[in-house]
């Protein structure tokens, strides 16, 4: 599958790639663009990415989550360029026999990967004034998971 | 030698996206640092938070770089 898309992320046929006969569990998670930051109205998201080594981190994260969770399925996908209100500018699927893996895969998977893979954030505002986001915050949690 | 130099978000708003510089034998990364640091002295708060890579692998500062390799200065992710 693709980690990074210049197009529209397709929830339902993402999610229809995970199901698996093991899995009791799916976990999916949606990044999405929200119409607020800093107390200011967003009009849209521009993700800029160096795609070579993102593809390869991701690839690493994924293979990672495989060891050590108990998965059946592990799936990611990162939106770049321009991403409008309420769509996904990330998705991460996981599938395990029960819940406890799947939600656990997922955090690790989506911590890691906004931590790690060469994507950066522009908001761009609807006072016409835009600015690169901030570092992701979950620093406390792959500590914690480390 | 030449490196080829690729910078990313907000770095571009010091720097070109990609130039080439031309440096001595036995240059390193932080070497590279200390130039760009002191072409925009305004860009030193994010250049110490930028991980450099080469050919697409990170590296440390004290990396001794080789004629046309290629450096990435990579910002802190802010994807998701």
């Amino acid at each position: 599958m693709k980690f990074i898309t210049k197009s529209p992320i397709d929830l339902i046929t993402m999610l229809s790639e995970a199901h698996d006969p093991k899995a009791g569990a799916i976990v999916l998670f949606s990044g999405e663009v929200r119409n607020h930051s800093h107390k200011k109205a967003v009009d849209y998201l521009f993700y800029e990415c160096y795609i070579p080594m993102a593809e390869k981190i991701i690839r690493e994260i994924i293979e990672s989550s495989y060891t050590r969770f108990k998965l059946h399925k592990a799936l990611c996908c990162h939106r770049i360029g321009k991403v409008g209100i309420s769509e996904s500018a990330v998705v991460v699927i996981t599938a395990s026999s029960h819940r406890e893996e799947a939600y656990a895969a997922n955090r690790y998977i989506i911590d890691r990967v906004k931590h790690e893979a060469p994507i950066w954030k522009q908001e761009f505002f609807s006072d016409g004034t835009h600015e690169w986001g901030h570092n992701c915050s979950c620093h406390q949690h792959q500590e914690i998971i480390q | 030698m030449k490196i080829n130099v690729q910078v990313f978000a907000a770095l571009k708003d010091y720097f070109t996206p990609q130039f080439t510089i031309e440096l001595i034998d036995g240059t390193t990364v932080g070497d590279v640092y200390r130039l760009l640091t002191a072409e925009y002295p305004e860009a030193v708060s994010i250049l110490a938070k930028c991980k450099p890579a080469v050919n697409d692998c990170f590296v440390d500062k004290a990396y001794v770089l080789s004629n046309d390799e290629h450096l990435l200065i990579i910002p802190p992710s802010s994807g998701g």
